[in-house]
């Protein structure tokens, strides 16, 4: 990766950005003009459009958030969802011709053009005729070498905020860039226009009646309750009632009818009544843009099971195995009960991201293998890391909580088994485990739950990828993961909230199950 | 008649102890071949299987406490298995040496288990021989007897032993990798780590960094928040749940517990609505208000959880007495509660300290950044290699130790809160 780095920094660099249709400053560009659009039509993405270089074989796309001149300079931005660089688009005759790569972006789309970008390109650009869509390699775009202008829908820009964008030509040979192709650079100073600030007032009469609601029915229990001492409970209940009313119970209603309505980051606090048709778009193939006859949901939904079944089968395994082995009566078990203890008490985040630079073709689990495996770009082996590494970081919490509970089984049920010379299977099947289970199923319920509706594992491992065609979950995505990618990329809060409704009617059943197991439920007298 | 028994119970102890270890080596072996399949090392791949094969045989052959019969054919067994195991791994160490990439760690760790195993069940077959043969005599036997009681304890206890190193370095390899990583020059993730080259820059840079510490405080100010604000208001909610019995009472607490099983994601976008209406996005308020509701289940139930142990005697006492509801708030029930309200106070700062999600969606300014935020920004885009890596490692570290240290001392608390339906971070 370093001797591409060392490429593009001699490669060609052209750069240009607008978030809006305001004025561009763009300071000198040599070699081809780079025209820019802004108030597209798709939701927090930018249409950006630049004219190809000669000779190319594939342009890197970069956002950054101050300017640059060269690569070293990017400052990524917090928006950047899709990793180093931001998006790529190959230069090919063939379609296949690159089997290889396997990392494609599943949030960006581009068109190509025999045709110049047109003097007026700034304001209202709008694909037409003469623009074609790129074939895919893999789920990469693919341009054919005689194009000579490229438009694309930059996703997860934010509005408002200044982003410079760079696109880098690479030649044939990434080190042999430097003939031929010249540096660009240009700075943007856009400003966005900002769509007016919706009506709110809806939110407000919204929560202002149910605070109102609340309190008014508190009041009147207040006053209706037969028992003047055990009224007072009212008092002190009402303000957590009201918070979890208006930031928990509100939210959850209010999601479900966003559901039914088009709301978007386009036409926010303007959405429409749509009915069923969200939910009819999850399973439609106007979602399914890579055309294999599944827009995703189906392939999410059951990597979603296989992940939180796997991980927490895999944690409870462990835990008892491990929590068994601790509690055998070991030297040092308190030394070794903190070391267990350390996945679990390390920030989830960190150890993601620990374990994404571990992992990372160039990281140190290719190294210290000497392999050369690329964990997180290749579908099965991205599955597999993710599942792997949610392992490590779930087995010691399980061994923690598993060795509690045998801690708690009476010694002199093992020595009455020996007594009897009973097996150590048996000993562990009809003894160990009938002790255990009271503790583990409600536990592994729990963890269903969490592993469920865990984001930041799968979110900064690979951001749902590999494999990621526009606007279509990836190969690791699971449905939590997705539902941010659609509301908060694509911003389209409407689908978004039909997703969540999904997930919730999902979870509803691990919840009953968790109820009805553990009899939570029936709240002491 | 107890001669008798001895020799059929009794089953060398060299024999044993080989099939212990020989369960770690057939582990260990099973890893081998999965690293030669991952290498694409097709002949290293063969070998390694059939270490397997020849481990499993020394691991099964004996049944254990099974009365030893004359058994010559497992004895040719266990020698030929052992001689394969060792020859084998041998093999498989100068085949890995002959490979453009030489040997490596990874390779003597991954056949030396093997080759020991291999080369002690020879030694101990051989003398085991007459054992085998069913031609031990009654003397031989209580001896032996004698000798696995004595020994048995210390070899089972260092298989243990054994297993719990793998699994110690399973556990803290990426902390390790990070520290290293933290320590080696450059910000590259192709670090080559050693003593000599050792440097702090990344300490130094991170620590001297405005970015961080805005980053940090940004973080200590919401969490701190959190903790006050969700206490004040869990803390009386606890209380009336506890001590009163009102109509609606088992209702509500009904709600309190199902809140807990649909966390952050899911009411993420009508959340983020909601909260962009408020004109919360981006601001502190934001973020600690989510985060006071997220952890309010949680609170309350552990805090009526801990009300309720507390007698009721006590305050009926003190209210005869003449004390009015707010001192006894003040002088019996806070005090009293203490650990729970400190133990509710941590798992709230602990939960907003490390939280990712929500603080992503509500803040989009770089400055009010959340340290989880802020830190994953740093190498966000870091898939090339050459990013931040290093100062990430040194600020991870720098964030870690306290967090880890708060868990090694809190555990048992945080196990048993976790258990009673946290969130986790």
């Amino acid at each position: 990766m370093r001797g591409r780095t060392a490429g593009i920094t001699a490669a060609t660099l052209l750069a240009l950005l607008l978030l809006s249709s305001t004025t561009a400053q763009a300071t000198p560009l040599p070699v081809s003009e780079v025209s820019i659009d802004g108030d597209v039509d798709l939701n927090n993405r930018v249409r950006y459009a630049f004219q190809t270089v000669p000779e190319s074989a594939k342009y890197d796309i970069y956002y950054s958030d101050e300017s640059f001149n060269n690569l070293t300079e990017i400052v990524p931005t917090a928006s950047s969802v899709a990793g180093f660089p931001d998006a790529w688009i190959f230069v090919s005759e063939d379609p296949a011709d690159d089997p290889s790569i396997q990392e494609t972006l599943k949030f960006f789309r581009c068109w190509w053009s025999l045709t110049t970008i047109p003097e007026d390109l700034a304001t209202d650009f709008q694909i037409e005729e003469d623009w074609f869509e790129p074939t895919f390699s893999t789920g990469m775009p693919v341009i054919p070498p005689g194009a000579i202008s490229v438009v694309c829908d930059l996703p997860g820009i934010v509005r408002g905020q200044e982003v410079y964008v760079a696109t880098v030509a690479i030649g044939e040979d990434g080190s042999s860039a430097e003939e031929g192709l010249a540096v660009l650079s240009a700075i943007t100073t856009a400003e966005s226009e900002r769509p007016p600030d919706p009506d709110m007032t809806p939110v407000y009469i919204a929560i202002g009646v149910i605070v109102g609601g609340l309190c008014l029915t508190a009041l009147v229990l207040y006053f209706l309750s037969p028992s003047r001492r055990e009224r007072s409970g009212y008092l002190f209940i009402l303000p957590a009632i009201l918070l979890l009313a208006t930031l928990t119970f509100y939210p959850v209603g209010y999601g479900i009818y966003l559901s039914f309505t088009d709301e978007s980051a386009e036409n926010y606090g303007e959405g429409e009544f749509v009915g069923l048709d969200n939910y009819e778009l999850l399973f439609s193939d106007e979602r399914d843009y890579d055309g294999d006859g599944d827009p995703g949901f189906w392939r999410t939904f059951t990597f979603t099971l296989i992940w939180t079944f796997g991980c927490v089968i895999m944690h409870m395994l462990l835990g008892v195995l491990f929590a068994m082995l601790l509690e055998s009566g070991i030297i040092g078990k308190v030394a070794w009960r903190t070391i267990l203890l350390i996945p679990w008490a390390v920030p989830g985040y960190i150890s993601v991201i620990m374990w994404r630079g571990m992992l990372n073709r160039f990281g140190w689990v290719n190294g210290i293998l000497t392999s050369d495996i690329d964990y997180l770009g290749l579908d099965s082996w991205a599955k597999f890391s993710v599942i792997f590494v949610n392992i490590w970081m779930g087995f010691s919490f399980m061994t923690m909580t598993t060795s509690g509970a045998l801690a708690g089984i009476p010694r002199d049920m093992y020595e009455a088994a020996n007594i009897d010379g009973v097996g150590r299977y048996h000993r562990f099947r009809h003894l160990t485990l009938p002790q255990l289970m009271p503790a583990l199923v409600p536990l592994s319920l729990l963890g269903m739950i969490w592993t469920f509706n865990l984001f930041h594992v799968i979110f900064l491992m690979t951001g749902g990828g590999p494999d990621r065609f526009y606007g279509e979950p990836g190969v690791t995505d699971i449905l939590v993961t997705f539902v941010y990618d659609v509301a908060f990329i694509d911003g389209e809060y409407g689908l978004g909230a039909a997703w969540s409704v999904i997930i919730f009617l999902m979870l509803i059943v691990f919840s009953t199950a968790y109820l009805l197991v553990t009899k939570a439920g029936e709240v002491d007298g | 008649m107890k001669d008798n028994l001895a020799v059929r119970w009794w089953t060398p102890v060299s024999l044993r102890a080989v099939v212990s270890f020989g369960w770690i080596s057939l582990m260990i072996a099973l890893f081998m071949c999965a690293v030669s399949w991952m290498r694409g090392d097709d002949s290293g791949l063969t070998t390694a299987f059939m270490v397997v094969i020849a481990n499993s045989v020394i691991v099964f052959i004996l049944p254990e406490d099974v009365p030893a019969r004359p058994v010559p054919e497992k004895f040719a067994l266990f020698l030929v298995s052992g001689v394969s195991m060792t020859v084998l791994s041998l093999s498989y160490i100068l085949h890995r040496a002959d490979s453009s990439v030489g040997l490596t760690l990874v390779d003597y760790w991954t056949a030396a288990p093997s080759m020991l195993v291999g080369a002690a069940a020879v030694i101990a077959a051989s003398r085991s021989s007459r054992w085998f043969m069913g031609k031990a005599s009654t003397e031989e036997a209580l001896n032996g007897l004698a000798r696995s009681r004595r020994h048995s304890g210390a070899i089972i206890q260092t298989a243990k032993q054994i297993v719990l190193i793998h699994l110690g370095i399973f556990a803290i390899l990426p902390p390790l990798w990070t520290v290293m990583l933290s320590l080696s020059p450059g910000n590259s993730l192709s670090m080559d780590f050693s003593i000599s080259t050792a440097t702090l820059e990344h300490y130094e840079k991170m620590w001297g960094s405005e970015r961080f510490w805005g980053w940090f405080w940004n973080s200590i100010i919401v969490s701190v928040a959190t903790t006050i604000f969700g206490l004040t208001i869990a803390f009386p909610a606890a209380y009336g749940f506890s001590r009163y019995r009102f109509y609606g009472r088992k209702i509500g607490l009904f709600m309190f517990l199902i809140v807990q099983m649909f966390p952050g994601a899911l009411i993420l976008v009508p959340y983020f609505i909601v909260m962009k209406g408020l004109g919360l996005l981006n601001t502190y308020a934001g973020l600690v208000v989510a985060y006071s509701v997220t952890a309010l289940p949680l609170c309350v139930w552990l805090m009526k959880g801990f009300f309720d142990t507390i007698p009721r005697e006590l305050e009926e006492a003190a209210r005869v007495d003449g004390c009015s509801q707010m001192q006894i708030f003040s002088r019996i029930i806070f005090p009293l509660s203490l650990p729970a309200v400190a133990v509710t106070c941590l798992f709230s700062f602990l939960a907003a300290w490390n939280e990712y999600l929500l603080a992503l969606t509500f803040l989009s300014d770089t400055d009010r950044y959340t340290l989880p935020v802020g830190l994953a920004s740093m190498v966000s885009s870091a898939q090339a290699g050459d990013s931040y890596w290093g100062d990430f490692a040194a600020a991870s570290i720098l964030i870690s130790i306290p967090v880890v240290l708060l868990f090694i001392t809190f555990q048992r608390y945080l196990v048993d809160g976790m258990v009673a339906g946290a969130v986790k971070g």
